[in-house]
């Protein structure tokens, strides 16, 4: 039997914790079968959350990689909060290290990528700010409005790989239960969009300016200073349909227009449609 | 300590056997005509800021009563239950107006690490004081009392001063907290640790039994069926009904809970496990109908 007796809650329970992440831990705890069960549940748990909470990487590199590099994942960066189904921020930079993970330079940012589809699908709902909305600006308003991004939109520019069209080619196998054709993928640099309508979380492949404006709004500048960031990497981009495209994503919620605040459900003169 | 939670809907519709909720079967679920039938689910996954997920909980809950059920507040740490989580516990419960909110008798937290699992603890007079006081500082911030459950066992530990009943029972004393019955839970603790499952089930006071769950579990690869594991991941047991059959007739009619987290079956069957169970209170022996209708405030769900 092991002696409990005379140890305080802390030294059980460090004991207890020491033994979970140590395999070769002896001692009265961990020498019974039944302290097994709890080493396995607290690991399968956690990785369960990891698979859960990154498809795409684990559809890559196979559930048996996966889970192996997760166990790895967990010693490191166990849980920090219950809701697993937040687990995994540090998972990306993880892999990233990773040296298993050398022949897939990509592979971290395929974590990213994943991520920020948790982040959207748990993020807070709000009405998409209506295109309507930008266009019914007088010409004088214009320069000096700033436009507030969704709650749950989510972008990134990602350099080294085709991250946007690999994650969405494997985003929507999963959906429709068909493998991935990956056959065309041009191997350039992407930016991916990724915003949740309320039911579901939608995504596009955008160029640099798109992704570069998204996140001057995100920075409080107003829209001749976001266009003008649009333009600093790509200056021969056109912001029209870009403007429009991220309009029609629901990538805004909001639109501040100086001492006005315009939120995408506020009443306001009727605008004409066509931005 | 013991603090008056008027919050705690007694009045709500009669509760009479539920299922544990997965998001994949939210459709089925909202569109369930069942009598009675309620729902559960693990708050911690819905400590989100919105979204279709949580979208489907509260489209439930439009149509059944659904109850919350936590597995991270880790009420026997030698800490009080984190603020941040008790305050997205209570953002959740004002969301989902559940009417029942239960946690475990265990602990998952260590020094800013969360454990999903939960972890046994030695009963002593110290830990009774420490968790009395998590359970109280929960229930002061969520603005209801919950209902504890006994957790599965898995290990011998010395030094306990209470059995786990008189231990229960005493933190529902200086807490108000009352009890969730796992009956899977006792048959499983009862075959690992060489315990009488029967005497265990007996010893749940009537009076402060608010819900029962009932799940099944497996053998351990290893060490097979001296080695049972908690692992909802199959149909209640014959075993673990009998066991249910034994407390209903003596406690009378409880809301409950066929829970599945692994291996999902199909919804119908999720129901077939509700018949299983709700043919416990009425096959063989005495009909216990008469007196839970004497007893039990959900009695007529059983009708």
């Amino acid at each position: 039997m092991p002696e409990c007796r005379g140890l305080g809650v802390n030294d059980f329970q460090h004991e207890f914790v020491r033994a979970l992440f140590d395999p070769d831990a002896g001692g009265p705890l961990a020498a019974q079968p039944g302290f097994q069960v709890y080493r396995n549940t607290v690991m399968a748990g956690c990785v369960d959350a990891l698979q859960a909470n990154f498809p795409t990487v684990c559809e890559f590199v196979g559930p048996d990689w996966f889970r192996g590099a997760a166990r790895c994942h967990v010693q490191r960066h166990p849980p920090d909060q219950p809701a697993l189904v937040h687990y995994g921020k540090d998972f990306a930079d993880f892999l990233a290290g990773f040296e298993p993970a050398g022949a897939m330079p990509w592979l971290a940012d395929l974590a990213r990528a994943d991520r920020m589809h948790l982040e959207a699908l748990f993020s807070a709902d709000e009405a998409p700010l209506p295109a309507s909305r930008v266009a019914s600006l007088q010409p004088d308003q214009l320069a000096g409005a700033r436009l507030r991004p969704h709650p749950s939109a989510r972008w990134a520019w990602f350099d080294a790989a085709p991250i946007a069209t690999l994650w969405q080619r494997h985003h929507e196998a999963r959906e429709t239960g068909a493998g991935p054709d990956l056959g065309d993928v041009l191997w350039q640099a992407e930016g991916l969009l990724l915003v949740c309508d309320g039911s579901a979380v939608r995504s596009w492949t955008v160029g640099r300016a798109a992704i570069d404006f998204l996140s001057a709004c995100a920075a409080r500048q107003t829209l001749a200073e976001a266009a003008g960031a649009a333009l600093a990497l790509e200056p021969d981009a056109d912001l029209a349909p870009v403007m429009r495209l991220l309009l029609q994503a629901g990538a805004f919620a909001g639109l501040d227009v100086g001492h006005s605040r315009l939120a995408g459900t506020s009443a306001c003169a009727a605008p004409s449609e066509n931005p | 300590m013991k603090p008056d939670h008027a919050g705690t809907p007694a009045q709500g519709p009669a509760l009479a056997f539920g299922v544990g909720l997965k998001p994949e079967h939210a459709g089925h679920a909202r569109a369930c005509a069942r009598p009675g039938v309620w729902f559960e689910v693990h708050a911690e996954n819905y400590f989100v800021q919105g979204g279709p997920r949580l979208a489907g909980l509260l489209a439930v809950r439009d149509r059944h009563p659904v109850s919350l059920h936590g597995v991270g507040m880790s009420l026997a740490s030698d800490r009080p239950p984190k603020p941040a989580h008790l305050a997205q516990w209570r953002e959740l419960i004002g969301r989902v107006q559940p009417v029942l909110v239960s946690e475990h008798l265990a602990w998952s937290a260590w020094r800013g690490a969360c454990l999903p699992d939960l972890l046994p603890l030695v009963r002593t007079r110290h830990s009774l004081q420490r968790i009395s006081a998590n359970i109280g500082r929960a229930q002061d911030v969520l603005g209801r009392s919950l209902a504890i459950e006994n957790p599965s066992h898995y290990l011998h530990l010395e030094g306990h001063e209470f059995s786990e009943m008189d231990f229960l029972d005493e933190l529902a004393r200086r807490t108000g907290c009352g009890l969730l019955v796992d009956v899977n839970n006792v048959f499983v603790s009862a075959v690992n640790l060489g315990l009488d499952a029967g005497a265990l089930i007996d010893a749940f006071p009537a009076a402060l039994v608010r819900e029962v769950h009932l799940a099944g579990h497996s053998a351990d690869p290893v060490h097979g069926e001296r080695l049972l594991i908690d692992s909802h991941d199959a149909p209640v047991s014959e075993a673990v009904l009998a066991l249910y059959r034994r407390l209903v007739r003596r406690i009378g009619a409880r809301p409950t809970l066929i829970e599945r987290d692994a291996r999902l079956p199909p919804f119908a069957d999720l129901m077939a496990e509700c018949d299983r169970a709700a043919a416990c209170g009425r096959v063989g022996g005495t009909d216990p109908q008469p007196s839970i209708a004497g007893q039990c405030p959900n009695a007529g769900a059983w009708a």
